[in-house]
C-alpha cells in the first residue's frame, strides 16, 4: 500500500505519466485507461521504490509494460516492431530553417513511429535522463542517445515536410539558455 | 582552421544535458562563434520544448455513451446467462472498452485505504437490511456476499459518500462507494474495469449517483460480473431481478486472498 509519500509522488507524476501514455496510445481516452491501471498497479504493488526518481521510473516502466501487454492482447505485437522505424532512419544534422511551433510539433510527433515516440516521451516529457530511460527501455545508453537523435531528427524531418516556414529572424540563433 | 562538425548525437546529448561539463563547455563556445551551430541547437531545444507541451493539461470530459454498447439482453435461462455473463466479463476486462477518465490519484487512494482499513477490521456480523438499499444487499447476497459495514466519508473536497462492506467465504471483501452524480465532474454511464486482481477498481454512474466498486484477490470474472449487474440494477427496474440474481449466483468464486 503507498505511504503518503509515495502518494504525494504518484499525485505529482500523474501529469506526466499521462502525457507519456497519451504519446504511447495517441488517444486520449486510451491514456486514461493506462494511468488509471498503472495507479491502480501502484496501489497494489507490495514494494515500491523508495526513492522519488526510482519510484517515477518504475511507473513509467509499469506504464509501458501495461501498453505492450495491450497491443499484444490486440494482435497488434508483430505492428510494434514493424513499424520500430529504428533501422531505417539515418541521424542526420537538424535544418536550421524549420519553423517549430506547438502544434505543428504535436502533429509532427503522434505521426512518429511507435519507438522514437516512446523515447522522445520518457526523455522530453517524462524528464528521465538517457540513463534512466536506457533501464525503463531495457536497452543500452548508446542506443538511447542514437534513438532520441534519429527521433528528433525524423520529427524536423515532418515539420519540415509539412511546409513549415522559415524561422523569422527575430528568433534565428536565439538560445532558450 | 574549420573544425569537424559535432555529430547529431551529441549536439542531441549536449540539449539534453547529457555531455559531460567539459565537452558541454567545448560545444557552447563553438555555438557562440558559429550562427548555423546555434540555430540547430535552438531547434533542437525547442523542439525537446514542443513535445514535453504535447500531452493534454487535462483530461477531456467523456462524452455520454449508449449503455447498450457492450452489453447483450438478458438471457432467459440461468446457465446460458452464466455463460454469456463470464465470456463478456473476461472480454470486457481484457479490452478495457469503456474507459473512465483517470480517477484522481488522492481520493482513489483515499477509498483504496478506506477499502483496505475496513478490510483490515475483525469481521462484523451482517447489518439489519434497512439500513442500506434491501434491493443491493439482496443482489450482493446472491453472490454470496452480506453486508457487514456501513459508514460515510467526507472528501477532502467536501464530497461525502457512503461506503458499504460486503462480506463473503474466505474473507471475500467488496467495497461499494456511492457518491451524488454532480460531485464527480464527469459523466460514466458505461462500466469501467481497472487493476490487477490484487486489486480492481470498477466504476460507474447512475441517475444521481457514482459507484465505484473496490476489491482485492477477487476473481476477476466475478468482480466484472457483480459490476455489470450491480451497474444494471442501479440504471432500469422493471420489477424482476431474477435474471440478475442468476447471474450473480453463477459467477460465484472463491476469493484467492
Amino acid at each position: 500500500m503507498l505511504d503518503s509519500v509515495q502518494r504525494d509522488f504518484l499525485q505529482e507524476s500523474r501529469s506526466r505519466l499521462f502525457g507519456y501514455a497519451y504519446a504511447l496510445t495517441r488517444d486520449s481516452d486510451d491514456a486514461a485507461d493506462l494511468c488509471q491501471d498503472c495507479m491502480l498497479r501502484a496501489m497494489a504493488a507490495p514494494r515500491l521504490p523508495a526513492e522519488e526518481r526510482a519510484f517515477r521510473a518504475w511507473l513509467f516502466r509499469t506504464l509501458r509494460n501495461l501498453w505492450i501487454d495491450r497491443m499484444r492482447a490486440l494482435r497488434r505485437h508483430r505492428a510494434l516492431h514493424e513499424d520500430d522505424g529504428t533501422a531505417t532512419e539515418i541521424a542526420a544534422p537538424i535544418p536550421e530553417d524549420i519553423l517549430v511551433n506547438q502544434l505543428a510539433v504535436r502533429q509532427a510527433f503522434l505521426q512518429l513511429s511507435k519507438a522514437h515516440r516512446d523515447v522522445l516521451a520518457l526523455v522530453d516529457i517524462g524528464g528521465f535522463s538517457y540513463d534512466e530511460t536506457s533501464t525503463i527501455l531495457d536497452v543500452p545508453r548508446g542506443t538511447v542517445m542514437s534513438r532520441v537523435s534519429r527521433a528528433r531528427f525524423a520529427l524536423s524531418k515532418r515539420l519540415a515536410d509539412s511546409g513549415v516556414t522559415p524561422l523569422d529572424t527575430r528568433r534565428r540563433g536565439a538560445s532558450d539558455d | 582552421m574549420t573544425e569537424p562538425p559535432i555529430g547529431p548525437e551529441t549536439l542531441n546529448a549536449y540539449v539534453d544535458r547529457e555531455l559531460p561539463p567539459a565537452a558541454a563547455a567545448r560545444i557552447a563556445r563553438r555555438a557562440a562563434r558559429e550562427p548555423g551551430l546555434a540555430a540547430q541547437i535552438a531547434t533542437l531545444q525547442e523542439l525537446r520544448a514542443g513535445v514535453a507541451a504535447i500531452a493534454p493539461e487535462t483530461v477531456p470530459l467523456r462524452p455520454e455513451r449508449s449503455p447498450g454498447r457492450l452489453w447483450g439482453a438478458r438471457a432467459g435461462l440461468a446457465a446460458a446467462l452464466a455463460a454469456l455473463t463470464i465470456t463478456l466479463a473476461a472480454g470486457l476486462w481484457q479490452a478495457g472498452p469503456e474507459r473512465a477518465a483517470p480517477a484522481d490519484t488522492a481520493p482513489l487512494a483515499r477509498l483504496v485505504a478506506e477499502y483496505d482499513a475496513w478490510h483490515d477490521t475483525r469481521p462484523a456480523r451482517a447489518l439489519p437490511r434497512d439500513i442500506a438499499s434491501p434491493r443491493m444487499t439482496a443482489l450482493m447476497e446472491a453472490t454470496g456476499l452480506a453486508l457487514v459495514h456501513e459508514d460515510r466519508i467526507a472528501l477532502a473536497d467536501g464530497t461525502e459518500l457512503r461506503h458499504s462492506g460486503f462480506l463473503g467465504e474466505r474473507d471475500c471483501r467488496i467495497s461499494l462507494f456511492e457518491m451524488p452524480r454532480t460531485a464527480s465532474g464527469f459523466d460514466q454511464p458505461a462500466l469501467a474495469l481497472h487493476g490487477p486482481a490484487s486489486l480492481m477498481q470498477a466504476s460507474w454512474t447512475s441517475a444521481r449517483t457514482r459507484h465505484i466498486l473496490i476489491a482485492r484477490d477477487m476473481d476477476k470474472v466475478r468482480f466484472a460480473t457483480i459490476a455489470d449487474t450491480l451497474r444494471e440494477a442501479t440504471r432500469s427496474f422493471d420489477g424482476d431481478d431474477a435474471a440478475l440474481i442468476a447471474r450473480l449466483d453463477a459467477a460465484r468464486q472463491r476469493c484467492v486472498g
